[in-house]
């Protein structure tokens, strides 16, 4: 085993053998009649970039709530790190978690529609992101012991060093609204790694960004997961990007997998191509990708998401 | 965390500055602090030597800063809006009553231990009570968001004077709870003491000064502390702050309980110095003015809230009695009859209400609005603003 795992040095780079850090096994989330998920199974290896795709209303967002607990899953179960984080199933044998437990079992996420705090200053932002691995109490906060302050400079160097390294430092006391639209989506980054998480989950990161900026965030995604020894899961709409980043990607439509694997499988599967262009746009696509050599509906497609 | 190693030292440094900076943000408000109790203190001193008479009026006013600076608590800095917070003053006040009074049912029955009857250990457990109770009547209610948990805590408001007043076999219904125990005399050195008798109002004045600082001291600690981030943080978006790791539940009954834990000190103080509380000393206009103090002076910010206090309360013990005289000359100089015969105390609520109008009309953060709590009422960036404004003045000044 030993031997087998040193083989192993380049984890992301083949998937399959990894132990999967993420894995939803037939989730299934209702509303009323509406089927937004669809017994999903997808299983993420621990150190990879993993991408899930899909045209609007796919379910991509759903699933993604689900796994931070802010919907539970109608059936199915989540596995995180082995273990079931969730599970659904009559009033015996189910697990929930909301959404705090999510984040202090490793799993931190950001947001579509950016959702900092937005008239708190960037370094208290990040702090917050700290929160639930402080300890600091309401009896403590009053009486503020050593080991409250101490707590509480090491959370201010640590964010310090979080803003830095997300290029934010100069910006440590500024409010964030005041931020630009890049660097407040980088502060969110920076707020949920604070948690120290074993699996980032990024919710269109790149959403609202021009050319330029969307690569500044791609090179980012890709040093933090170098970086960190970490996990991302990210939703995606464009797809030169979810295609350039990812070791590993699932395509959702109309709640259901149609497709995952390796980017390279995924891109020439008509199923997908069908999805997303629809019937009989598979053989054009397939034509145009043979010319140009480029993915079929390279340019984002959608932009909103339902 | 794979940060160089060589930018460790000044990221230490930079935190410390940061650190510092607020620091001396803190110092400067504490001076002032200190240098506005010091005056405050000299006070009865004042009145006692030139026999101004109003220690009467203003320890009850007193009273009321501090319940205006835990309802803060629960409103500025959490964001729950609560329409009931008279409740936990009554329950404060009814507990000293409780442990304290010979009449109560408590002492009767022999259940209060000698040493729990006195007001000084009364009060501690008052203000633990209290906090208690914010727990009992938190818990259901806080899964409701905004207007909803608003109406429930308005029908708690109105359900414990109710119950009180009803509960006549513990509580002796309308007719209260009276002979409630001072504070023992604090004996210093030589033959010097403090006592607390109903003469001693400057002593009393003292008492609420000194406990006032120390709500004062207790709240900003928590303001500046993780629990006070997590407020904010849920205040501002819950959905956010849950997706961050904060627990709502959790952070929101923290702010309740110590919310309440204050109006237990102010109730068992206040009920130790009127000596005798009944159900009508809690309606639920308490509940309003005490809301109107921390609106009017700002919400979120404890320093805006104790000057709202300070003018609400003035206005509403002194001033406005203090304005019939004028009026009534006025009245008599012009022969207007209806002037003469009016007095400006049946128009409190007319006032405190038109006030609240052109609070929130003019300036929606509070006379001192805190720095987050004002841009929160502000939807545009104020910015922005600025900027365009400064873009058209600029544009008119070259036409």
């Amino acid at each position: 085993m030993v031997a087998e795992a040193g083989t192993h040095a380049e984890p992301a780079a083949r998937p399959g053998k990894v132990p999967a850090i993420l894995e939803t096994r037939n989730v299934t989330r209702r509303f009323g009649g509406l089927v937004a998920v669809d017994s999903v199974s997808i299983s993420i290896p621990k150190g990879s970039i993993a991408g899930v795709i899909g045209p609007n209303g796919a379910g991509k967002t759903t699933l993604f709530n689900m796994i931070a607990g802010i919907y539970q899953p109608s059936d199915g179960e989540i596995l995180f790190d082995g273990q079931v984080m969730m599970k659904a199933g009559g009033s015996f044998g189910s697990k929930s978690r909301r959404p705090d437990q999510v984040m202090a079992l490793g799993i931190a996420r950001t947001f579509q529609n950016i959702r900092l705090f937005a008239n708190m200053t960037a370094i208290e932002n990040v702090q917050i992101g700290m929160h639930c691995r402080m300890k600091t109490s309401a009896l403590g906060a009053i009486l503020r012991n050593s080991d409250v302050r101490e707590e509480e400079s090491r959370s201010r160097v640590k964010a310090i060093e979080l803003l830095d390294y997300v290029g934010l430092g100069g910006h440590a006391e500024a409010t964030a609204k005041n931020l630009s639209y890049g660097d407040q989506r980088r502060l969110e980054v920076a707020r949920a790694l604070a948690s120290d998480p074993k699996l980032l989950l990024l919710d269109e990161p790149t959403a609202g960004m021009n050319p330029q900026e969307t690569a500044g965030m791609t090179e980012f995604i890709y040093k933090i997961c170098r970086e960190h020894e970490l996990t991302i899961l990210l939703i995606e709409h464009d797809m030169k990007v979810v295609m350039g980043i990812s070791d590993w990607v699932a395509v959702l439509d109309h709640g259901q997998k149609i497709a995952d694997g390796n980017p390279d499988e995924v891109r020439g599967n008509p199923q997908v191509i069908e999805a997303y262009l629809g019937k009989g746009a598979a053989e054009t696509a397939e034509q145009l990708a043979s010319r140009q050599g480029d993915v079929p509906g390279g340019r984002s497609i959608g932009v909103d998401d339902a | 965390m794979a940060v160089p190693a060589s930018s460790a030292p000044s990221v230490a440094a930079r935190a410390e500055q940061w650190f510092q900076r607020h620091q001396e943000d803190n110092r400067q408000r504490l001076k002032w602090v200190l240098i506005g109790s010091a005056l405050v203190a000299i006070y009865p001193f004042i009145d006692e030597w030139l026999n101004i008479g109003l220690l009467g009026s203003l320890i009850p006013m007193f009273v009321f800063v501090i319940l205006a600076m835990g309802l803060n608590i629960v409103v500025g800095y959490a964001g729950l809006l609560d329409l009931g917070y008279v409740a936990f003053f009554v329950i404060g006040a009814y507990s000293n009553a409780f442990l304290t009074s010979p009449n109560s049912v408590f002492v009767q029955e022999g259940w209060v231990p000698g040493w729990l009857q006195y007001f000084w250990p009364a009060m501690l457990l008052s203000w633990i009570v209290a906090a208690i109770s914010g727990v009992l009547i938190g818990a259901p209610t806080l899964r409701l968001r905004g207007d909803y948990l608003a109406i429930v805590t308005l029908g708690f408001g109105e359900i414990v004077p109710d119950f009180f007043t009803n509960a006549q076999s513990v509580t002796r219904g309308p007719r209260g709870i009276g002979q409630i125990g001072a504070p023992t005399t604090v004996p210093l050195w030589g033959d010097n003491e403090i006592t607390f008798s109903t003469l001693d109002q400057r002593n009393w004045f003292l008492l609420v000064l000194v406990i006032g600082l120390i709500s004062l001291f207790m709240i900003t600690r928590l303001h500046d502390s993780r629990l006070g981030r997590a407020w904010q943080a849920v205040r501002e978006d819950e959905l956010a702050a849950a997706s961050m790791g904060v627990n709502l539940v959790r952070t929101k009954l923290w702010a309740f309980a110590l919310g309440a834990s204050f109006s237990g000190f102010a109730g068992s103080v206040y009920a130790g110095y009127v000596g005798v509380v009944y159900p009508d000393q809690f309606q639920f206009n308490v509940s309003v003015v005490i809301l109107c103090m921390v609106i009017l002076g700002g919400l979120g910010n404890v320093y805006g809230v104790i000057i709202g206090a300070i003018i609400i309360g003035g206005f509403d013990r002194i001033l406005a009695e203090a304005l019939n005289t004028p009026l009534h000359w006025v009245g008599e100089q012009l022969s207007l009859q209806f002037m003469v015969d009016h007095s400006v105390t049946s128009d409190r609520f007319l006032i405190f209400g038109l006030s609240l109008v052109l609070i929130m009309l003019l300036r929606p953060g509070g006379l001192f609005p805190s720095r987050t709590r004002a841009a929160e009422m502000h939807p545009e960036d104020d910015d922005i603003v600025d900027q365009e404004r400064e873009e058209l003045a600029n544009v008119s000044g070259r036409v």
